[in-house]
């Protein structure tokens, strides 16, 4: 963490995101920058029907340009289109610690950085989404997470 | 001056990403259910989609002006003290917005617009429903996800006092009576809203201390259906609050048995373990409301009055079965496109204002939807398909940000 400066509310790109860091770090190759990502994100947002999200916004710089483009990550099959097979046998708990991979697809909108982008500079990353804030937290979290694991009921 | 305060066009990308994953979510679930033969869904839903996405702007801009910001904000207040309206339900209250979007999609998706087209309705649909969920839920959250899908409306003095009407479900037979209720009051809400999910919702789970608590609405005879003949002598809505055993859920949940116990944005539970909601279910009362808020008043219904209310319930669903069956499949579609229409009806009555609407247009259909619906007919079930599944909701194309472009893929314009 100690390369990326957390923008104060004043210096944001967007009044409407969560947060913004600011940063300068070169990326050879898309594997090496989808781990840093998966690495460096405090929160996914986990949706029962068996992923976990996030979607950021990076500004880079690549080939003489600066853009901005979507990154989109996924824990888990998005679509979700689970066979009732997969969807018996998934453990929506234990997905969280998987690494978040990139989804990549050539016409998927949300992810509009390109592999052929690298290697680039990364200058922004803006994270659009709170976390979540489960209202019961031991019926949502992981007995793990919620502490549900070590209460004695 | 009153008036729908906008957000920035770039803002949508936020609450269109949002959006996708939980429709994507609910979806992979809904998916896990049945489909009922008489009624054209991804026909009617085509239609729907596209009128409300072109011409619910003008009622949520009309709405901002007859009520300002802090109008809108309010308009679920009466869903925080009472049960049974539809200024509760979910269903009712993110729909009337979200299948707007979906229209949006329809139209990407069946190659009708393209991505930047119409941005002025999506900005004003998503301003229109922010602001409705800042006033929603407790946590005032734009979605049932953001709280680890427990749905907190009602106050919890009404929860605590609903707590205390309750009864035992310790007799099999009344256990037994309660659930025959339940799914017939449920098939009679779908039913009465062409399959779809406005006809019913659960709010919850609500903390009562020893117990968890759902309340459930089925809106079983919407009035301002021209079908309300067909059904008629059943009341606006009945309402179940259902206790369950926190105690039982903590140890499931602890052990791993429990894998999840979810309300959706659309008011669903979905449980896994799948029959779980029974094997947890302690106790249950009944209401029923004659008429939506601002009318009509909730009545209890003692457990052992049940009986006649179901008799009533099945005569209905026979009455509506034979009205779907008979009725032609174009009829259909344009009835079904009605019922989502209506899902914009709660943010009106919520204000005593849906007189005014109907006389300014609400139930007026925008002909570009109908043009638009006879253009992508055929391909209706495949554009269903494709946009709930991709999830579209594609960003707008904004100035410094790297885009797939709006000639290419799924994006070609080919009417």
């Amino acid at each position: 963490m100690a390369d990326i400066n957390v923008k104060k509310d004043a210096e944001k790109r967007f009044a409407w995101s969560h947060e913004e860091w600011a940063l300068s770090k070169n990326f050879q190759t898309a594997d090496e920058f989808e781990t840093w990502l998966s690495n460096e994100s405090k929160y996914f947002i986990r949706c029962n029907s068996g992923f976990y999200a996030q979607c950021v916004i990076v500004c880079i710089e690549s080939k003489g340009d600066e853009f901005l483009a979507y990154v989109d990550a996924y824990k888990g099959k998005f679509p979700p289109w689970y066979t009732a097979e997969e969807l018996a046998a998934l453990d929506i708990d234990e997905l969280r610690k998987e690494p978040a991979k990139i989804k990549w697809d050539e016409d998927w909108e949300w992810t509009t950085l390109r592999k052929t982008d690298f290697p680039l500079r990364l200058k922004e990353v803006v994270f659009l989404y709170p976390p979540q804030e489960p209202a019961i937290p031991w019926l949502f979290l992981s007995p793990e997470e919620s502490g549900l694991d070590k209460m004695k009921i | 001056m009153k008036c729908l305060e906008l957000m920035p066009l770039e803002e949508t990308v936020k609450w269109a990403k949002h959006n996708s994953w939980y429709v994507a979510d609910l979806l992979a679930r809904r998916g896990t259910e049945g489909v009922n033969p008489l009624i054209p869904r991804a026909e009617y839903e085509m239609l729907s989609f596209q009128t409300t996405f072109l011409q619910h702007p003008w009622l949520y801009m009309w709405l901002g002006e007859k009520v300002g910001m802090e109008g809108i904000r309010a308009t679920c207040s009466s869903g925080h003290r009472e049960f049974g309206i539809k200024t509760i339900t979910p269903c009712n209250i993110q729909w009337g917005c979200g299948i707007a979007l979906f229209g949006r999609l329809f139209l990407i998706d069946g190659g009708l617009i393209g991505p930047n087209d119409y941005t002025d309705n999506l900005r004003i649909i998503y301003s229109f429903w922010r602001t409705v969920f800042e006033g929603y839920m407790r946590q005032k959250k734009p979605a049932v996800m953001d709280l680890g899908y427990a749905l907190q409306v009602l106050d919890q003095d009404v929860v605590e006092d609903l707590g205390t009407k309750v009864e035992s479900l310790r007799d099999p037979e009344l256990r037994a009576t309660v659930g025959r209720f339940n799914s017939l009051a449920q098939l009679m809400g779908f039913l009465d809203h062409y399959d779809n999910r406005l006809g019913l919702g659960d709010t919850g789970p609500y903390d009562l201390g020893d117990r968890l608590m759902l309340v459930r609405d089925c809106f079983v005879n919407e009035k301002s259906f021209p079908w309300t003949y067909v059904v008629g002598d059943l009341p606006f809505s009945y309402s179940l609050v259902l206790t369950y055993d926190k105690k039982k859920m903590m140890r499931d949940r602890q052990s791993g048995k429990l894998k999840m116990f979810s309300i959706y944005n659309t008011g669903t539970l979905f449980c896994d373990p799948a029959d779980y909601e029974d094997e947890a279910l302690i106790e249950a009362a009944v209401y029923m409301r004659d008429a939506d808020f601002p009318n009509g008043t909730s009545t209890r219904i003692p457990l052992n009055e049940l009986e006649t209310h179901i008799e009533k319930i099945e005569g209905a669903v026979e009455r509506m079965y034979s009205y779907l069956a008979m009725k032609p499949h174009f009829d259909k579609i344009l009835e079904g496109n009605w019922t989502y229409v209506a899902a914009s009806l709660p943010f009106v009555r919520a204000h005593d204002l849906e007189a005014e609407a109907a006389s300014m247009g609400f139930w007026d259909m925008d002909l570009r939807s109908m043009e638009y619906l006879l253009k992508g007919y055929g391909k209706a079930g495949e554009v269903q398909r494709k946009a709930t599944a991709g999830l579209g909701a594609p960003p707008p194309q904004l100035p410094g940000f790297r885009c797939r472009g709006t000639k290419f893929g799924r994006y070609e314009i080919n009417n």
